[in-house]
C-alpha cells in the first residue's frame, strides 16, 4: 500500500497541459450581454411593427410596454381583411392593419375569410367570396361561388368536370359561336346583343353541323392553364390540339378530341405538350418554327447543369462547395439547384451552414431542400446513440482514445453551463467515450466587433492534469491522465485538434477556397507554449506550406445574378483536393487508432 | 398629232393635280401646323376626346426623366424593386437596393409578423404619389396646347387614382374639363390610362409568400413557380436571418424585391 506514512518520496508533478484553442484573430474578452429591458414596441423607430426590442428603440408616437408583445393587447396578432381584394392576412398586428386601411379582427378565421369554390369559366379557385367577385370582375366573367365546397381538390374537380362545348348564338344577324362552358353559354341570355344561344357539348365551333361563321384556320395559340398548343378558328376560339397532319381533316374540326387521343410526336408537327414530361406551349423562337402557327412545345428540361447532369423540369438537387455533403470548411455553404422552365436556378442555403441541403429522389425524380442544421445540442450529448439520432439532431460521434487513462469529470456539465470544456476524455458509466460534434460544423462570425468566435471555440479548450509519482529509487512514473502527455502521445493532440475543428470555424483547417491555415490553437505545458519543438509532424507541416492561410471573405454571399441563363456563377469555387492537409493527417491517425 | 398633244397635256394636268393633292394631304397629315388647322374640322381631331386622351396618355406614359428613362416605368420599377414602397423606412440593403421587410421578427425562433398588409393598395398608393407630379405637368401641357390652338379651357380639381388589375396598371384621372370652341362646349369628366403590367401577379405572389412565412417560416420558390409558371422566384438567405426574395415576371420582365425575417436561427453557440 502506498501511504503517506511510508517513507517513500512521493512526488507528484502537476503538468498542466493547456490546450487553448482559439481563432486566428485578436482574442477579445467575453463581453456579457448588455443588460437592457426588452420592451414591446407597437412600432419601433426603424418602422417595424410589434417587436420586442430595447425601450430606446420604441417610436414615441406609438404604444409600448416593458413586457413581451405576446402579453400586450395593442400588439395582439389577428387577421387583417382586405375588403377590396378579398384577401385575409394572418399574424398581422392591429396597428399595421388599421394604418393600411384594413379591417382587423382577433379571430383566426373570421366569416369574411371563409373559403369556398370560385368557378370562373373553365377554371376554379378556392378562395373567399369577395376575392371570387374580384377575380370575376378582372376576367369579365360571372362569379360562381360555391360555399359548400370545402376543399381545394373538390373545387378543382368541379372545374374539370364542367361541360364544355360550342355556344351558338345570333349576334348582329349573324350566326356565330364561342367555345366555352355551359354556364357561360347560358349566361349569354342576359346580353342584349345575343339571341337564340344554344349549347352543344363537346362540339367545336368549326363543326359543319353547327353551320356558324367560324372556320378552321392555320393559326395556333397557348391557353391559360393548359400545357398544349391549340388550333384557333377564324372567330378566335380554341379548337383541338395542334396536329399538322390533321389541319385539313374535317373530323378533327368537328368535336373535342381528348388530350390522350391526340398526337404524341411533339416537334414542329404536334402540340401535345406535357408539362410534367418537360414541355410546355410557348412562342417559337428562331430556328424552331412549327409547320403551322407560331407556337411549339418548348423543352423546359435542363441539360448539362452545374454538376454536368441533365434534370427534368421541377427537379431540384444539392450542390456543395467541394462536392461533399459534410463540407464544413470556413466560408463553405450548401446550395440547392432547381430546374424550372429550362433554367437552372440556384438557391443558396442559409449562410454559415445554418442550413444544410438534403436531397432524395422518388422514381428518379430528384427533390432537394435547405433544412435547418440541427447541431446546437450536439456538444451536450453524452451517449453515442443520442448523438447519432438523426431524427433529433445532425451530429456525429468522434470516439476518443484515452489509452486507459481516467476521465476528467464534469466536462459536459461545464459545457452545459456555457463555460468551457474539452471532450478529450469523457468516459464513465453514464457517458460514452468520445465527443459528439456537429455533422456539418456551423460557421462562426469570427470577424467584426464583439467576442467573435473566440469564446465559442473556447468551449472545447481544456486543461489536463497529469499525475506523476516518483519513488525513492527510479524515475518518475506517470500514474494518471498519462495519455494527455502530448510529448509521448501526440495522438492526444490530434484528437483535441479534430474535436476543435469539428465544432465550428475553430482550430486548424482550410477555408472554402482551399487555403490552409495551421493556426487557431495553442498547446501549453506549465504555461509555456509548446509546438514546433514537439515531434508532432503536423504542427510543422503547414508552417512550411507556401500558401499562407487566410479566411474566406465572410461577406462573400452568392448573388441573385448567379442563376441567370442556367449558368451558375458563384463566389464559392470548389476547393482543390489538397485543401486540408492537417485535417487529412488527423483523420488518418484516427483511423489507425480506431483499428 | 393635235389629238395626241391634247391627251399629253391632260395627262400632265392630271399628274400635277395628283401631286398637289398628295402634297396637301401629306401637309395636313404629317405636320403639326397642318394638323392644328384641320383638327377642329374632322372627327377625332385634337379638339376631340379621343385625341385629347391619347395626347394625355402619351405624355404620362412616355415622359422621360433627366436620365433619359421613361418616368412611368422608372417609378413603377423603383417601387416594386424596393418592396412596394419608393422610399421604405424598414428595409434590408442589398446591392444598394433597399428590400422592404414585409414580414419581420427581431427575435430568434419566432415566426415573423406581417409588416405590410394590403400590399396591393400600398403599391397603388405609392404609384399614385410618385406619378401625380408627372400627371399634373401633363395636364398643364395639355391645357397649354389647347389654349395655343385657340380653345378656351375650364377645369376643376384634379383627382388621381391608381388601380392595379390582373394585366394592367390603370390610372384614373378625375379632371372635369370643359373646352370651349366658338359656340360649342365639349366636356370631359375623367380620363383613364391603361399600362400593361404584370405587377398584380408579382404583388399577390409576394403576399402569398409572406402569408406562408408568418406561419411556417420558410417558403419553397419551386413550389410557387409550379403554381405560377410565368413567375420566376429567387431566394437568398443572409446570415442575420433575413431572407431576400426576387420575384419576376417572365413575360414583362418586371421584378419585385422584398425581405422577410422569420424563424431566424442565431449564429454559432448561443452563449449569451
Amino acid at each position: 500500500m502506498r501511504g503517506e506514512n511510508i517513507l517513500m518520496k512521493k512526488e507528484i508533478l502537476f503538468v498542466f497541459l493547456l490546450l487553448i484553442v482559439s481563432v486566428l484573430f485578436v482574442i477579445i474578452p467575453f463581453v456579457p450581454a448588455q443588460a437592457s429591458v426588452t420592451t414591446c414596441c407597437e412600432r419601433a423607430t426603424d418602422g417595424a411593427y410589434c417587436q420586442n426590442v430595447p425601450s430606446t428603440q420604441c417610436d414615441e408616437n406609438y404604444l409600448s410596454s416593458p413586457t413581451s408583445c405576446d402579453s400586450t393587447s395593442f400588439c395582439q396578432l389577428g387577421t387583417c381583411y382586405d375588403s377590396d381584394e378579398g384577401l385575409c392576412m394572418e399574424n398581422t398586428p392591429k396597428k399595421a392593419c388599421e394604418e393600411a386601411n384594413g379591417l382587423w379582427t382577433s379571430e383566426e378565421n373570421p366569416p369574411q375569410c371563409g373559403l369556398g369554390c370560385c368557378v370562373l369559366g373553365e377554371q376554379a379557385a378556392f378562395t373567399t367570396l369577395q376575392r371570387c367577385k374580384k377575380l370575376a370582375g378582372n376576367y369579365g366573367l360571372q362569379a360562381d361561388f360555391r360555399e359548400n365546397i370545402q376543399d381545394e381538390i373538390s373545387c378543382v374537380a368541379i372545374a374539370n368536370a364542367q361541360d364544355i362545348g360550342a355556344c351558338v348564338f345570333e349576334s348582329e344577324f349573324t350566326k356565330t359561336c364561342t367555345f366555352e362552358t355551359r354556364g357561360e353559354c347560358n349566361a349569354k341570355s342576359t346580353e342584349e346583343s345575343v339571341s337564340n344561344n344554344q349549347f352543344f357539348k363537346d362540339f367545336l365551333c368549326t363543326s359543319e353541323q353547327l353551320n356558324t361563321n367560324c372556320q378552321k384556320s392555320e393559326q395556333t395559340t397557348c391557353l391559360e392553364g393548359k400545357d398544349g398548343v391549340y388550333f384557333v378558328d377564324s372567330c378566335g376560339n380554341p379548337a383541338n390540339i395542334y396536329d399538322a397532319s390533321k389541319i385539313n381533316d374535317k373530323n378533327y374540326w368537328e368535336k373535342v378530341v381528348p388530350k390522350s387521343e391526340s398526337c404524341t410526336a411533339g416537334g414542329k408537327n404536334c402540340g401535345n405538350c406535357d408539362y410534367l414530361g418537360g414541355s410546355i406551349c410557348a412562342e417559337a423562337s428562331r430556328g424552331e418554327k412549327a409547320t403551322y402557327g407560331d407556337f411549339i412545345c418548348k423543352d423546359v428540361n435542363c441539360y448539362e447543369t452545374y454538376d454536368g447532369q441533365d434534370y427534368i423540369n421541377g427537379e431540384s438537387w444539392c450542390v456543395y462547395d467541394n462536392g461533399k455533403p459534410d463540407d464544413d470548411r470556413v466560408g463553405s455553404r450548401h446550395y440547392r439547384h432547381a430546374c424550372f422552365m429550362g433554367e437552372e436556378i440556384v438557391e443558396p442555403c442559409a449562410d454559415l451552414r445554418q442550413e444544410v441541403c438534403v436531397e432524395d429522389s422518388i422514381e428518379d425524380f430528384s427533390q432537394a431542400g435547405c433544412v435547418a442544421n440541427l447541431w446546437e445540442d450536439c456538444l451536450i450529448q453524452e451517449r453515442k446513440n443520442d448523438c447519432e439520432n438523426s431524427d433529433v439532431r445532425d451530429c456525429k460521434w468522434i470516439p476518443v482514445t484515452t489509452g486507459g487513462g481516467d476521465v476528467v469529470g464534469g466536462i459536459v456539465d461545464s459545457v452545459k453551463e456555457g463555460i468551457s470544456g474539452l471532450f478529450l476524455n469523457v468516459h464513465n458509466d453514464e457517458r460514452d467515450q468520445g465527443a459528439c460534434v456537429p455533422d456539418v460544423a456551423p460557421g462562426l462570425e469570427f470577424w467584426g466587433e464583439g467576442d467573435g468566435a473566440t469564446s465559442q471555440c473556447d468551449l472545447v479548450s481544456s486543461s489536463c492534469v497529469i499525475t506523476y509519482e516518483k519513488k525513492l529509487i527510479g524515475q518518475k512514473e506517470c500514474v494518471n491522465n498519462c495519455f494527455c502527455d502530448i510529448k509521448t502521445n501526440p495522438q492526444a493532440a490530434l484528437q483535441a485538434l479534430n474535436i476543435c475543428s469539428s465544432i465550428g470555424d475553430c482550430g486548424p483547417g482550410a477555408n472554402y477556397i482551399g487555403k490552409n491555415v495551421n493556426k487557431g490553437y495553442e498547446f501549453t505545458i506549465d504555461d509555456k507554449k509548446v509546438g514546433k519543438d514537439l515531434d508532432i509532424g503536423f504542427l510543422n507541416a503547414a508552417d512550411g506550406a507556401k500558401e499562407t492561410g487566410q479566411p474566406a471573405d465572410p461577406t462573400a454571399n452568392p448573388d441573385f445574378s448567379g442563376s441567370q441563363g442556367g449558368e451558375f456563377v458563384s463566389n464559392s469555387e470548389p476547393a482543390p483536393v489538397s485543401g486540408n492537409i492537417v485535417k487529412g493527417i488527423i483523420s488518418e491517425t484516427y483511423r489507425r487508432m480506431a483499428s | 398629232m393635235k389629238i395626241r398633244g391634247e391627251k399629253a397635256q391632260v395627262t400632265i394636268f392630271v399628274i400635277l393635280a395628283v401631286v398637289i393633292v398628295g402634297a396637301v394631304i401629306l401637309f395636313f397629315a404629317f405636320t403639326d401646323s397642318g394638323q392644328k388647322i384641320i383638327a377642329p374640322l374632322i372627327p377625332g381631331g385634337s379638339g376631340n376626346a379621343g385625341n385629347i386622351e391619347e395626347q394625355l396618355t402619351n405624355c404620362i406614359l412616355e415622359k422621360k426623366n433627366l436620365g433619359g428613362d421613361i418616368l412611368f416605368d422608372s417609378e413603377v420599377n423603383s417601387i416594386l424593386k424596393n418592396g412596394g414602397e419608393k422610399n421604405p423606412k424598414f428595409f434590408y440593403l442589398h446591392q444598394s437596393i433597399p428590400h422592404k421587410y414585409l414580414c419581420y421578427s427581431a427575435n430568434y425562433y419566432e415566426p415573423c409578423v406581417n409588416q405590410q398588409p394590403l400590399l396591393v393598395q400600398k403599391v397603388e398608393s405609392e404609384i399614385k404619389n410618385s406619378l401625380s407630379p408627372t400627371i399634373e405637368v401633363c395636364i398643364e401641357e395639355l391645357k397649354a396646347d389647347l389654349n395655343d390652338a385657340g380653345f378656351d379651357t375650364r377645369n376643376e380639381n384634379l383627382n388621381v387614382s391608381v388601380d392595379i388589375t390582373g394585366e394592367n396598371i390603370n390610372i384614373k384621372i378625375d379632371y372635369p374639363l370643359k373646352i370651349k370652341e366658338g359656340e360649342g362646349v365639349r366636356s370631359f369628366d375623367k380620363f383613364e390610362i391603361k399600362k400593361p403590367s404584370g405587377a398584380y401577379q408579382l404583388i399577390l405572389v409576394a403576399d402569398s409568400i409572406v402569408s406562408f412565412e408568418t406561419k411556417y417560416g420558410d417558403s419553397d420558390p419551386v413550389a410557387y413557380m409550379s403554381l405560377y409558371p410565368n413567375t420566376r422566384i429567387e431566394k437568398l438567405k443572409i446570415s442575420d436571418g433575413t431572407t431576400l426574395y426576387k420575384i419576376s415576371d417572365r413575360t414583362t420582365m418586371e421584378e419585385m424585391n422584398f425581405a422577410t425575417r422569420s424563424y431566424a436561427i442565431p449564429i454559432g453557440y448561443n452563449l449569451k
